[in-house]
């Protein structure tokens, strides 16, 4: 091969054609199924175990889309800021749906690591899937998890809470956007916000503010229990 | 002087204003300052939740105007699921996730997942209810309520879940126009 390395940039190019290309699909025909980032994720998996690359090689090509996680977690000023109304009013009650939303996340993910016997960096991994990306994956570094793993985990439970939602809103008396909200901004962070907006405008308000501030809070208290072992 | 210094701070506007990978490089900017900050001062946060702290300081002490970034943060957020494909495909170099350790973590996330929804939304709903007691006024959901679906009558049922899906679908169209609405991750 020459001097130029061209295969991590053939990597990259697969990633963006197909993410634009099933956003495009998504747009016309949306399913669970057809969801970008699912398509986009089993194509490229698919590619490296089809054509036995490294994801070494991957990552090369792939890796400044990581670093635009950072700017992402800052622009989610945006929307906090345009909901300073909706958090000023009702502060308490998100506070509660927080704080409530995220004890029942730890305690489940520990009564599962318990069940299905996992080692604690898989455990440390399980705790902060209910909560959105960036944070997730900064969480799960500072409690000794997988970054990787939490990832995964993070992405299906999204896939997951947000086409079992709809259902649940049939067999839950919810009465509140509150509660429907806090359901999808709590269970299945940033596809849930997406669905909770179809089904209401204020019930995807709540659930995008209760996604950001359960995703702020999980980091915070990732970092005490680092700074605590 | 004063004019072109004025006429400079305007063109500067309106570049920032229209272009949104200009706002992205902003962004990019804050966090980059934060994440040097961070790892100078060792805050015990990541870069990027410091800046958004300073962003949203920013943005509610009047310094900078939310048309500075509104494009580049709502692109930014709009293609979140392309950010994590990379952390996502990693599993492939982990082989021992195709198998039984796969099988446990399905479990893991289905039986999560359903626990955290159900969960918070029923001590949510019912913290609402215990509230409103004590004479607050909270919006109560312009969905109305839809029951218990009718599982026993199929014919029913088909009409049920036309009508639910359609309702839907209204619910959708009111919906456009929110920053927070398109495939986060």
């Amino acid at each position: 091969m020459g001097s130029f390395d061209f295969i991590p940039w053939l990597w990259l190019a697969l990633t963006l054609v197909v993410y634009f290309g099933a956003r495009a699909v998504y747009s016309v025909f949306p399913r669970w199924w057809t969801s970008p980032m699912l398509v986009t994720w089993a194509v490229c998996s698919g590619a490296l175990i089809g054509f036995h690359a490294s994801y070494h090689e991957y990552v090369r090509g792939t890796n400044w889309l990581m670093v635009v996680l950072g700017p992402a977690t800052v622009a989610f000023a945006l929307p906090i800021y345009e909901q300073r109304e909706l958090i000023r009013r009702n502060w308490r009650i998100l506070t509660f749906g927080i704080v409530a939303g995220c004890l029942i996340s730890i305690l489940s993910a520990w009564v599962i690591a318990w069940a299905l016997a996992l080692t604690p960096a898989q455990e440390a991994s399980l705790f902060p899937r209910s909560i959105t990306m960036p944070f997730a994956v900064a969480a799960s570094k500072n409690l000794g998890g997988i970054p990787e793993l939490t990832a995964l985990l993070v992405a299906f439970s999204g896939l997951f809470g947000a086409s079992v939602g709809e259902a649940l809103l049939n067999f839950l008396p919810l009465r509140t956007v509150f509660a429907r909200g806090a359901m999808f901004g709590m269970g299945a962070h940033g596809l849930g916000v997406a669905k909770a907006c179809q089904i209401g405008r204020e019930e995807g308000a709540v659930a995008g503010v209760i996604m950001i501030f359960a995703g702020i809070m999980n980091v915070a208290g990732a970092t005490v229990v680092m700074m605590w072992k | 002087m004063k004019q072109s210094l004025s006429l400079a701070y305007r063109s500067l506007k309106t570049a920032v204003e229209s272009s949104r990978w200009l706002q992205m490089a902003l962004l990019g900017v804050t966090w980059a300052v934060c994440q040097v900050v961070v790892d100078r001062t060792g805050l015990p946060l990541p870069g990027g939740v410091l800046g958004l702290f300073v962003l949203i300081a920013a943005l509610l002490g009047g310094w900078i105007s939310p048309s500075w970034i509104k494009r580049g943060a709502n692109s930014l957020i709009d293609h979140l699921a392309l950010f994590f494909i990379p952390a996502m495909v990693a599993f492939v170099s982990h082989p021992e996730f195709f198998g039984w350790l796969g099988v446990k973590f399905i479990v893991a996330v289905l039986v999560g997942t359903l626990s955290v929804m159900v969960g918070t939304a029923l001590v949510v709903d019912l913290a609402f209810r215990f509230v409103r007691g004590m004479n607050q006024t909270l919006p109560v959901s312009s969905v109305k309520p839809l029951g218990r679906l009718p599982v026993s009558n199929p014919q029913l049922l088909a009409v049920y879940v036309k009508q639910s899906r359609s309702a839907m679908r209204g619910a959708s169209f009111r919906a456009r126009g929110l920053s927070l609405e398109s495939g986060l991750e």
